[in-house]
């Protein structure tokens, strides 16, 4: 029987599908019902020091190539989130991977802290919004001087607890490659790979209003398939040592498959979770289970990175 | 057709409005030119057009028409229940699970959530199946669909019995023989529905209400206490 175990960094993963960041909110039983579907980590919602409301409805919106959002990191902020992070790991061996998102290199340091205190398994940088920018400006993914900063700030917030640190880069940036060395540099135990894609827009035609309450949103599904699949692959070239957990439409065990082999040690899956539930997860390991078999392999590192031969 | 709205029901569309029914002070029918294929306990939500969106049910779904009741409980549904024939209103669905079509059903509804058990009924008279259909509200002024309705309970007896119609619906359970409890209304009046289903050893689909945001189980709010999403796994949930 083939091994679905990976690794991401020091993070040992049962499965190497794992709940991306933002997908049934932070609710302690959505992320149990997904651990107990087989996932091989989750990764919270985004939270910030203090609670958020968001963007109004409409937030999410299914279009033909996937969805748009612009959820605008609604959170109840780190204390309760700390909560939910507690009374996960109190009942569930699954990793925790907990997503934090601050405004400042501060902020992201103080919440890392707060996160790995809980008993978060690693820490999440969302640098990479695409829908808070008349908050925010431009997300901090975008900028390397910002990057290198907010990396460090956490990093230094980690060293003590030992937590590994995760950056969640955007294509939002002239070169995500180089983007990548930056948190490299910072000590970031891996990228995740990629932030929805945009923002873009959807316009109701009848009407010639957008629809978003935020006009513009994040775009992912399979429409940015190809897209973070060559994020993947220009990280991987950049930086051949670091670990990518890939994020960005994958919904088929063929769309894992070109993750992997662009060099990703883990997929994240999100706008997928809509069509199928958390049933995905156990889906794409039995699948994943028999692609091993097929090819006579005992697990999947030798099918990662398989684009740079 | 290819690139027809039929095709594509998740995504919103933007329709004009053909005609306003008012079912009580609070609460009208938006008659909608039919652009998806609805069942009875599938929920759609609805864009206020520049505006929020909001989940609400289908009363009921014609050859050419859907009827989408909303009850005017906040700035969004009362803007909603103010639109007028002609007007742009947005809708995408229908989402979620729905009510079995089964023999001998006994339908209760309180209030509003009379909307998608009226459709049921409706569809199943077409079907010529055994059932029985009772609505409820505080007064006769919250009442919908009851001119519909074979019992009719308000509680303070402004009309039809005066009480609950879980009541009602309890008398009706021990007159006749039925299969299985179908309801939809506040979360009081679902429990004590259960609790008689439970009672009579039959099943309940009960239609729940949780704030909803993207309507397609990705965003997590409407999650239940089990970790579902009402909106996927839901509204309708069965029970026995």
């Amino acid at each position: 029987m083939p091994s679905l175990a990976t690794t991401l960094g020091p993070l040992r993963l049962p499965s190497p599908f794992v709940l991306a960041s933002g997908i049934l909110g932070t609710y302690e039983a959505s992320l149990l019902r997904v651990a107990a579907a087989g996932a091989g980590a989750v990764t919270t919602k985004s939270c910030s020091l203090a609670p958020r409301a968001g963007h109004p409805t409409p937030c999410v919106l299914p279009w033909r190539g996937g969805f748009i959002n612009a959820v605008g990191l609604s959170n109840p902020g780190v204390a309760e989130e700390a909560k939910v992070v507690r009374a996960f790991k109190a009942s569930c061996r699954t990793p925790l991977i907990a997503s934090v998102f601050g405004a400042t290199p501060e902020e992201f340091a103080q919440l890392a802290a707060a996160m790995a205190d809980a008993g978060a398994d690693a820490v999440e940088l969302n640098v990479s919004c695409p829908n808070v920018q008349s908050e925010f400006g431009t997300p901090f993914a975008a900028d390397a001087a910002a990057l290198k900063r907010v990396t460090a700030a956490a990093k230094k917030a980690l060293a003590h607890s030992g937590t590994p640190l995760a950056v969640k880069l955007s294509l939002q940036c002239a070169s995500i490659g180089e983007m990548a060395r930056v948190v490299e540099g910072e000590g970031a135990d891996w990228v995740v790979a990629i932030n929805t894609v945009g923002p873009g827009m959807v316009i109701d035609p009848e009407t010639g209003r957008p629809v978003l309450s935020n006009k513009r949103g994040g775009v992912s599904g399979t429409a940015i398939l190809p897209l973070a699949v060559r994020a993947v692959y220009d990280i991987r070239e950049a930086c051949p040592h670091l670990p990518i957990l890939a994020t960005g439409g994958a919904s088929r065990l063929e769309d894992v498959l070109q993750h992997f082999a662009a060099g990703a040690g883990a997929v994240a899956i999100g706008s997928a979770v809509a069509d199928e539930g958390p049933a995905i997860f156990t889906r794409l390991a039995k699948e994943l289970e028999e692609e091993l078999s097929r090819r006579g392999l005992g697990n999947i590192a030798p099918l990662v990175g398989r684009a740079h031969a | 057709m290819k690139g027809s709205r039929m095709e594509t029901p998740r995504e919103m569309h933007v329709v004009r409005v053909l005609a306003v029914r008012r079912e009580n002070p609070s609460t009208v029918s938006l008659v909608l030119p039919k652009t998806f294929e609805a069942a009875p306990g599938r929920f759609v939500m609805v864009w206020d057009v520049g505006g929020a969106e909001k989940p609400f049910g289908v009363s009921r779904q014609t050859a050419t028409e859907t009827c989408v009741t909303i009850r005017a409980v906040g700035p969004t549904s009362e803007s909603l229940t103010r639109l007028q024939p002609g007007d742009a209103v947005g809708i995408r669905g229908p989402f979620g699970t729905g009510f079995a079509l089964a023999e001998n059903a006994l339908l209760v509804a309180g209030g509003v959530g009379a909307a998608p058990l009226r459709f049921l009924a409706e569809t199943l008279r077409q079907k010529n199946m055994a059932h029985k259909w009772l609505v409820g509200a505080k007064t006769a002024d919250e009442l919908c669909f009851a001119a519909d309705a074979d019992g009719i309970a308000t509680d303070d007896g402004s009309r039809g019995e005066a009480g609950s119609v879980v009541a009602l619906a309890a008398k009706e359970l021990a007159r006749g023989h039925y299969a299985i409890l179908q309801a939809c209304g506040p979360k009081g009046m679902l429990r004590a529905v259960k609790a008689l289903a439970e009672q009579a050893g039959i099943p309940a689909e009960l239609s729940v209400e949780r704030i909803m945001r993207c309507g397609v189980g990705l965003c997590g709010s409407c999650a239940l206490d089990d970790g579902r999403c009402a909106c996927r796994e839901g509204p309708v949930l069965r029970f026995g």
